[in-house]
């Protein structure tokens, strides 16, 4: 985790391309989802303040009772009667086993009333009638109390895994090269035929991500409750069209068109950078007064990149490299710049959005001018605007690099 | 937490404007001017390097400038130092200052560099002739002669021979006659029209004609007489030592009777020795444009009805240039239009006979700041053949 945290300050001081998680990624491990059921039975003597306590100490008994056992709270909500619609509405809020848990009594003599009903073998797990004394008061909830409810929900969700052993065939069906992750610890690939099967215990329940350059990946979990399964993944494609609006070193505007050679991943694209206008807050110009300012030269930009995380991400990092061309269009003169006609810029940049369409960029793009001689070298070091008091140039014989280069835009989607 | 963390620094480029602001590294009339000056290598131009010169606190860079180098006496080859001594020269809407920069020739490539002299001029308006500068061919010490002009009287215009090294002043006495009344129109008036009341003159335009002498050239001044509304031209040739030979001044041509507007008092004005041509531009604030015309020997006056720029030179083969949008535009002596190119930062000085040869001589400027108040000025000087100069279109 610490790790992770000083990778993303890394990516952002530095604008790496460093590959980031910015979300959690998929538990493997098959799990059973119990729904908790828990009342204070009628005519009972609790306070509120009691009745949460127990309530509480019981939902940390239970989650530590198993790591094969996820537990779900039902709430204030009013339970169901019997199994049938408590069977129900564990269904409806994914549940594949319920816990129904009565207390009854008071605080220093309680009656406990359990019983669980597994939905995939469609049987009673186990019931318990319990008379529990509180002689310590509340130490006891979280020690003694409900050890017996905890031992038999972790007995039985064990064995129900372990002895059971049942192994079952799950199929998907999908766009062939498509890497699913998630199911029985290592990916699948779908084969040309557009399946790919594995062996996965049963009962269970299974999440998994499914993956293919170009196509949106999808996200899922599957109740393995048969023998056999077949699940068809439905793919979207990914976008192909994006435009890019930015300023350059925050003042000078650009555009850029982007075709997604690979929808979503690998990308070229295309564009003008003008310094026809732009803005100058501070230090820049040829007056300290002076806000906007003009030069009569535009870059044409040509650039291919990648991405190096998924399209799903909200924070996507990538890495391009490409061309630029410096066009004069002056008065009298429209034309390459003949001092540093052209150069090369590599683009380590980082996309943000929690939403598809419109998304925030930034990116770090040095130039690297080539001026082919020394002559030109000096003459484009000359051409440096003296009002920058700190210019990030570093000149060579045959170019001048240009560290101090960003970009800052909006991505929009087509 | 994560989310917001993510969000966070998601937004942190945000507050990177607040920390650079940068230009681009480009300066048009640097790299408009190397496009033509490359071509003028090719086409054989002597180009010379005048510099590095270390300026402190350089101060040029909201004005407009230019090298105005010193001419040389007109041998072939050029001799070591010609064309590396010279005026710069700076304006802005009000001031014109000059600077000195001294070629060191002993250890070599060793540059000097001199503040020096300043005037208020009235330059704002840029269709009038508001200045002339020019240096004087052969001059040791070294001068130029400057022309302003005043629109709010024009009587009042001022012919100024500057010199380097000053002694004591930068400003030296051409000679005038009277030495309470110094102005050029008072050496014209005095010289060749006194005591004639309605021949008051007003300069309304100057230039300098070259020669192929080797130690002058021709300063030729156009005369509008207050009275009488005629013209006239008077030439003097420049000297070495007082920037204008008064004692051979020539009375060129008199009782010009052109029909110019009244209002006509100010231009841009030239003359061909060589073929004995006088050109002249006016800036009709009626018409909103330039009404160009020629005249010869005999006075006859022709307007260059196809030219609508201005003539800012006329060169020796009689062809007119006019600078504008970073080209220069070349029309035959009788305004028709021949050729353009490109010129951007580079500035035509003037024309001059070398090895009897006429040369047109091109400057442009480059500066290299290594901070804020050191700086490294670079001035290259083209010299071609003015028959060359078609070739650069």
């Amino acid at each position: 985790m610490r790790v992770n945290r000083l990778a993303v300050a890394a990516v952002l001081v530095l604008s790496s391309g460093i590959c980031l998680q910015a979300q959690k990624s998929i538990d493997i491990e098959e799990v059973r989802r119990l729904v908790l059921y828990f009342e204070i039975e009628a005519g009972a003597d609790f306070t509120p303040q009691q009745g949460t306590l127990l309530y509480e100490s019981l939902v940390t008994s239970l989650s530590d009772s198993s790591d094969r056992v996820a537990l779900l709270e039902y709430g204030d909500q009013s339970i169901p009667g019997g199994d049938q619609e408590k069977s129900t509405m564990a269904e409806d809020i994914g549940a594949d086993s319920w816990l129904h848990v009565t207390v009854g009594g008071d605080f220093e003599s309680a009656h406990l009333q359990v019983r669980c009903l597994d939905l995939l073998n469609g049987i009673i797990a186990f019931e318990l009638d319990l008379q529990k004394e509180l002689l310590r008061g509340t130490r006891e909830l979280g020690t003694l109390f409900w050890n017996e409810v905890e031992e038999a929900a972790r007995e039985y969700f064990e064995r129900a895994l372990n002895l059971e052993n049942r192994i079952g065939d799950l199929t998907f069906q999908a766009l062939p090269g498509t890497r699913i992750q998630g199911v029985g610890g290592r990916p699948l690939k779908i084969t040309d035929d557009g399946t790919a099967a594995a062996e996965v215990a049963l009962p269970s329940t299974i999440p998994f991500r499914a993956t293919k350059p170009g196509y949106w990946p999808v996200e899922g979990q599957i109740y393995m409750d048969q023998p056999e399964k077949s699940v068809v993944i439905e793919q979207t494609p990914g976008d192909r069209v994006a435009l890019d609006f930015y300023l350059n070193n925050f003042n000078f505007p650009g555009f850029d068109f982007t075709f997604f050679l690979v929808p979503e991943m690998v990308f070229a694209k295309t564009g003008i950078l003008t310094y026809l206008i732009g803005f100058v807050l501070e230090g820049g110009g040829d007056s300290d007064s002076e806000v906007l300012v003009s030069f009569s030269l535009n870059h044409y930009n040509l650039a291919m990149g990648f991405y190096l995380n998924a399209p799903d991400r909200y924070f996507r990092p990538y890495f391009a490299a490409g061309a630029f061309w410096r066009i004069i269009t002056a008065r009298g003169y429209w034309g390459f710049e003949p001092i540093a006609p052209f150069g090369l810029q590599p683009i380590l940049g980082f996309e943000y959005s929690r939403q598809h369409r419109y998304k925030l960029f930034f990116e770090y793009a040095p130039m690297v001018h080539w001026t082919g001689n020394s002559d030109d070298t000096f003459l484009f070091l000359s051409s440096v605007s003296s009002d920058n008091e700190f210019t990030g140039y570093e000149s060579y014989r045959w170019c001048v690099i240009n560290f101090v280069n960003f970009k800052l835009g909006l991505r929009v989607i087509l | 937490m994560k989310e917001s963390r993510t969000r966070l620094l998601a937004l942190l480029p945000a507050f990177i404007p607040l920390l650079t602001c940068s230009l681009p590294p480009y300066n048009e009339g640097l790299s408009l001017g190397i496009e033509t000056a490359g071509k003028m290598v090719e086409l054989g131009a002597q180009e010379i390097t005048v510099g590095p010169v270390w300026v402190w606190d350089f101060d040029f860079r909201n004005r407009e400038y230019y090298f105005m180098p010193n001419k040389a006496v007109g041998g072939l080859p050029l001799g070591p130092n010609e064309f590396k001594n010279g005026f710069i020269v700076s304006v802005d809407e009000r001031s014109f200052d000059l600077s000195f920069v001294e070629y060191s020739g002993d250890p070599p490539d060793e540059y000097y560099f001199y503040r020096g002299w300043g005037e208020g001029i009235d330059n704002d308006d840029p269709d009038t002739n508001n200045y002339f500068a020019e240096t004087v061919k052969g001059a040791a010490p070294f001068l130029l002669n400057f022309m302003s002009y005043e629109p709010k009287d024009y009587r009042n215009n001022q012919l100024r021979v500057i010199r380097y090294p000053p002694s004591p002043d930068w400003e030296i006495d051409p000679g005038s006659i009277d030495p309470e009344l110094p102005s050029i129109r008072n050496l014209i008036y005095f010289q060749w029209f006194d005591p004639l009341p309605e021949k008051w003159p007003i300069v309304v335009g100057a230039s300098i004609a070259p020669i192929d002498a080797p130690n002058n050239d021709l300063q030729v001044f156009f005369c509008k007489f207050e009275g009488s509304g005629g013209f006239a031209e008077v030439s003097y040739p420049t000297s070495d030592t007082s920037g204008l030979n008064i004692s051979g001044s020539m009375l060129h041509r008199d009782n010009l009777d052109f029909n110019f507007p009244d209002d006509v008092d100010n231009g841009f004005y030239h003359y061909l020795w060589s073929m004995d041509l006088s050109f002249f531009s006016y800036y009709s604030k009626t018409q909103h444009k330039y009404k160009n015309y020629r005249w010869d020997a005999a006075g006859l006056l022709e307007p260059l009805v196809e030219m609508e720029r201005r003539i800012d030179a006329a060169l020796t083969n009689g062809n007119l240039l006019s600078f504008k949008n970073n080209r220069c535009y070349v029309y035959n002596g009788h305004g028709k239009k021949q050729y353009d190119f490109l010129m951007g930062g580079l500035r035509f000085c003037y024309e001059i006979y070398l090895g009897g040869v006429p040369h047109t001589v091109f400057t442009m400027p480059a500066v290299m700041t290594e901070r804020d108040h050191d700086s490294e000025l670079y001035f290259y000087v083209y010299i071609l053949p003015t028959d060359r100069l078609r070739e650069l279109q």
